[in-house]
Formats: C-alpha cells, structure tokens, sequence
C-alpha cells in the first residue's frame, strides 16, 4: 500500500513535470467525452421531444384515417374517399367510453388585405380543443352551435396568424378562405416546442363548414368524406377493445364482405410512440457510434503521448528499475499516469458536456428557428457512462504504453 | 560476499558472436574496496552490469551472499538490486523532475517502506542537508554524485557499485566523493567496487582487478604505502 502511494506520488510528478503535454492531452480527451456527452444528450433530448409531441396528441388516443386507394390490386398515392363524418357520428352514437372528433382536411390560400398565403384549413368540433389541448391565445374556440349552423367562423393558428394579419388585430378581423370569408373568433397559443407544429399552421373552423362549402366530396352513399376520426379512449385498458369495436362498427357500415380488406387504418397512439421510439433510438445508436469514434480517437491520442512519454523517459525508467523498481511498480506507475489524463479529461469533457456544447447547440437551433425547447437532455446514465467510457479508454490505450515501459531491461533502459 | 565462476558474456550479431566476458573467475569479501580497471572495450562495465544485477550471463555462476543469481527471476533481481546493491553512476541517474530528498527517497518507495526521517539522514551525512529541495539540474556535479551517495545509503546496500564515478568531475569534486565512498566502506563496512580507468582513483582502493579483452589479467593488492 505504501509503494502504491509512492508510486502515485511518482505518476503525479511525472504528469507536473510535462504540463504542456499533459495539458493537450487532458484537452483531447475531454473534447472527445464532450462529444459523447453531447451527442447521447441530444439523441436523448430527440426522442423525448418526439414522444411528448406524440403525447401531447393524447396517449390514449386511436387514429382512424382513410385506406388507400386500390386499382387492380396496386396501391395509389392519396387517400380513398371511405371514411365519413357519418362514420364519426356512427361511432359516437354507438361505442361506448370513447370521444369522437372528425377532421376534414382542406388546402386553400388565405387571404387578409393584400396578404395571400398557402394554408391548410382544418374543419373539425369543438371536442377537438380539449382532446388535442389547445390553448387560447384570445377569442373563443368553435362551438357546437358553429358545427351545427356551419358557421363561417375561423380560429388561427399562431404562425399563421402572425404572417397573415402582421400585428394586425386578429379576432374580430375578415379572413378569405378560399371562396369564402370567414370571421376570426380566436386565436391559438404557439404550441412549438411542444406540438408537431400544424397547429400553428393551420386555421380552425367547424367541419361542416368544410364538408359543406369548401370540399363538398360524397361517398357513393352520399356520407361527407373526410380526412380522420380521432378517438379518445377514456380507460386506458379499453383501448385494444375500443379499436375491435370500431373495426367491425365501420365494417359493417362500409358494407365490407369477410374476405375484404378494411378500407381505413386504424393506429393506436401507442403503436405510434413505439414506432416513434424505434426511430430515435436508432437515431440515438448513430449518434453514439460517431462518439464512440472521436473518444477512440481522442484514446489513440493518449496512446501516442504515453508511447512518446516512455520512449522518452526510457532512462528514468532504467534509472528507477536500477534501484530495484519492480516490472510491476513501472507498469502501475504508467497506468496510473494515463489513468490520471483520462479521468481528468473525462472531468472535464462531462462538465463541457453538460454546461458548454448543449447550450451552444441549443442556441444555434433556436437561431436557426426550427423549434424550441430542450434539445439535450443530459441524465445521470449518460454521465456515468461517459466516465466509464473515458476511464476505459485510458486503461486500454495507456496500459501497452506501460506494459512497453515495464518490460524495458534495464541495462538497455539506462543506456538511453 | 561475492563469488563469479566461468562468467563469459557473449553478443550475437546476425551469424556474428561478440564475446565481451570470456570466462572470469573472481572472489571479494564483504567489506572490501576494490577497483576495476582496464581499457575501453576491455570488458568492465559489463562486468559490473553483470555484478550490479542489471544484465544478465551468457554462461557461469555468481553467487552474491551464498545465493545464485543468474537463476533468479527478474521481480526477485529487483529486489535484490533495491537492498543489496547501491549504484553510483558517472552520469549520477538522478530523476530529474523529483527534488533531492525524493530521489534519495526513491529505493524506499520501492521498498514499500517511504521513510523522509531516513532520507535526510543520509543527505546529512553526505553534507547535502542544505539542498534538500532542490531539483537535480540546480546542483553542481559533485552536489548531484553525493546526492546518488545519498540515496545509496538509504538503501543500506551490502555492496556499492561505483562506475566511473568521478568521471564528470574536477579533481576538489572527486577527492571529496573518493573520500565519501573511502569512508562508508571503512565505518559502514559495505564492499565498494569502483570501475575506472584513471589510475589515481585506482589507487584510493585496496585492491585492483585489471581486465582485458574480457579476462582478468591481473589482481593485485595495493600497497599502501602509495596512498597519498
């Protein structure tokens, strides 16, 4: 024990004695446990950004969206016109312990004093507020009073507000959709950083407005097409059940035989974080592919100074082993040193990790204007096994350096 | 006490074979000064690599203190080198980045048994108490030589092994080392074995071996009377 403090002592000195050397190298490493840090935080900050976008759609949400269009047995881009408001009202009416919410979808332009824009107006009820939890900004969401009359009333999405009406008033102003003029009566908080984003691109009025005056499409039965039903499962546990009970529900009603394929997909939410969680990860293991690359090459780096460092103190070692240094005190002595630079470096490279690149990254995103938000998230895990990563490396690339040093016969040693 | 049998030497290069040490036969008792003289390439400081523990026989035997050495393993050479054998060097070997007291310290560490008190005891008794904390390259020659002495004693060693040890130094310097090594082997009774080729160092010893062409050819007690 107390040669091994000796000797920690002696690996100490050695390190003071090139601070230059020891400087560059702890740098070295620390910008490679650095880029570990920062790229696992960021896979890390990615995947829980897409999940709590997904959530925020609600977790115990079902998608029902129309099939795709099928001529001779080959699938066609675009979507059949299957699914119908009727279909949404079916299913209110007649599953039970779900909330129902149609969306029709219709591109138009929007036009407000010479301003014109490319938009999306979404037609849906007033359940979608609460479902999708909206906030607003100002003015009132729709009503089922506007469902019900379809009324030409319309509540705006954040970012499009804000290129429309350019600090204009929004509620209470005239909009042009399409063919027809709309009153604006709210206007939505910016959900960025937490929603997909098309919230805030897209103006809100009631369905039937859509159905009705904007994208008047039948169903060869005469049901109004559009594009989604969302339904809100209210227990959890329901949800598998739910999905069966709105499988055969719109089977019956689409008139489908047994060997017939559904004419509408319906996913679960949690189908989809799953899907979505598949992604990232493997987003996640690229990210730390490429940080295992610069760590290694940051080790190569302790590699070659140890090599340089013994090839240079070959004397002292011939020095210390004439005065009885043992094979195994030069060994220690040598790891002990590149141990030292790692665990330093790796220090270092944590503190950079957290403190420096992730915030640095975080402000040239918000520059570059796509999003807000927490893009790293940094958690205990990732700093443990940055640590455990930057001491490996230096064991493995310092222990040949010492293992070369230790193995020096002496008399060859002190020749040096 | 040291006994060497039948010691040859030999260096392969390629298809050739260099025989540096061709057979030597040597005994010193505990507590004997002597010398090793001979001319360059003559074999000596091989010979003294080779009673020092740091090189290895091609052939023969040498037993140090009833023990045969050329059998021992590296780990157990070590520690022979770290409690029997003292080196002093022409080139001093001090670690340059450790101070003086930590270099005189150093076989201790090694030891597993670091011990300061110890360490400037020696340096006291070398005269060097002063210099404690300074680092190699901010003593004089003749500093940096005591220094090695130093930490040769703090080993306690049975034997020293002295190559060429005032060959880097002027005449006051040398004087003062020759007598600090005279006067351990007289009061602390350690076999001093001094390799040099300067005549007058010789003579400060009681007995002088010459080699030449890796043979002794001569052994000799010095007479006395020469010393000045």
């Amino acid at each position: 024990m107390k040669t091994f403090q000796g000797i920690c002592k002696l690996a100490f000195k050695g390190l003071l004695a090139s601070k230059q050397r020891t400087l560059l190298t702890i740098l070295s490493v620390s910008i490679g446990v650095a880029s570990v840090v920062t790229l696992m935080s960021i896979g890390k900050g990615n995947e829980q950004i897409m999940v709590s976008q997904l959530e925020s759609l609600g977790t115990n949400s079902l998608f029902i969206t129309p099939g795709a269009v099928v001529e001779k047995r080959v699938r066609k881009a675009g979507s059949a016109i299957t699914l119908t408001w009727e279909d949404a009202d079916a299913i209110a009416s007649s599953v039970k312990g779900v909330d129902v919410v149609p969306e029709a979808q219709a591109s138009c332009s929007a036009s407000y004093g010479g301003e014109n824009i490319d938009t999306k107006a979404i037609g849906v009820t007033y359940e979608f507020e609460w479902i999708r939890k909206l906030n607003l900004k100002e003015g009132r969401f729709i009503t089922p009073g506007d469902v019900e009359s379809s009324s030409l009333v319309a509540v705006m999405g954040n970012k499009v507000a804000k290129e429309i009406f350019k600090g204009d008033r929004v509620v209470g102003s005239q909009i042009k959709l399409g063919d027809n003029y709309f009153q604006v009566v709210g206007l939505l908080e910016s959900k960025a950083g937490s929603g997909m984003g098309y919230e805030d691109d897209s103006v809100f009025v009631p369905i039937s407005a859509v159905v009705r005056r904007m994208v008047n499409v039948r169903t060869p039965e005469g049901g109004h097409s559009i594009s989604c039903i969302t339904s809100e499962v209210k227990e959890r546990s329901e949800i598998d059940q739910k999905k069966d009970e709105i499988t055969n529900l719109l089977r019956k009603r689409h008139r489908l035989r047994a060997d017939q394929d559904d004419d509408f997909f319906i996913t679960s939410m949690e189908e989809q974080i799953k899907m979505v969680n598949e992604l990232s990860s493997s987003f996640t293991i690229f990210l730390s592919v490429i940080a295992m690359i610069s760590l290694s090459v940051a080790g190569i780096g302790i590699m070659n100074i140890m090599m340089v460092s013994v090839s240079e103190r070959t004397r002292e070692i011939g020095i210390c082993k004439s005065i009885g240094a043992m094979k195994r005190d030069i060994l220690v002595q040598f790891a002990l040193e590149a141990f030292a630079l790692t665990v330093g470096g790796g220090i270092v490279g944590i503190v950079l990790g957290i403190w420096g690149l992730p915030g640095m990254i975080d402000k040239i995103v918000r520059f570059m204007g796509s999003g807000g938000g927490t893009l790293c998230i940094v958690s205990p895990e990732i700093i443990m096994m940055s640590f455990i990563i930057s001491m490996g490396t230096g064991l493995i690339f310092g222990l040949y350096p010492a293992y070369k040093a230790s193995g020096l016969n002496p008399i060859d040693a002190l020749r040096k | 006490m040291i006994k060497v049998s039948g010691i040859r030497k030999v260096y392969r290069m390629g298809d050739l074979e260099l025989a540096v040490l061709r057979g030597i036969d040597l005994e010193m008792n505990d507590g004997e000064m002597v010398a090793i003289v001979g001319p360059s390439g003559s074999g000596k400081s091989t010979l003294m690599n080779i009673l020092g523990c740091l090189d290895k026989v091609s052939s023969g035997s040498y037993k140090l203190d009833e023990i045969e050495v050329t059998r021992l393993s590296d780990g157990k050479l070590a520690r022979i080198r770290n409690r029997k054998i003292g080196f002093v060097f022409q080139s001093y070997n001090l670690l340059p980045h450790l101070n003086t007291l930590e270099n005189v310290e150093l076989p201790l560490v090694y030891r597993g048994t670091s011990n300061r008190k110890l360490a400037l005891e020696s340096l006291e008794k070398v005269g060097l108490s002063d210099r404690a904390h300074h680092k190699p390259t901010e003593l004089s020659g003749g500093q940096q030589q005591r220094a090695s002495i130093a930490r040769v004693l703090t080993q306690s060693p049975s034997i020293i092994l002295a190559d060429e040890p005032t060959g880097a130094l002027d005449t006051h310097s040398s004087k003062e080392i020759l007598n600090l090594l005279t006067e351990l082997n007289q009061s602390e009774g350690i076999t001093t074995i001094i390799v040099t080729h300067d005549p007058s160092v010789a003579a400060r010893t009681r007995r002088i071996i010459r080699i030449e062409d890796g043979l002794v050819t001569s052994d000799e007690p010095v007479n006395n009377g020469q010393e000045n």
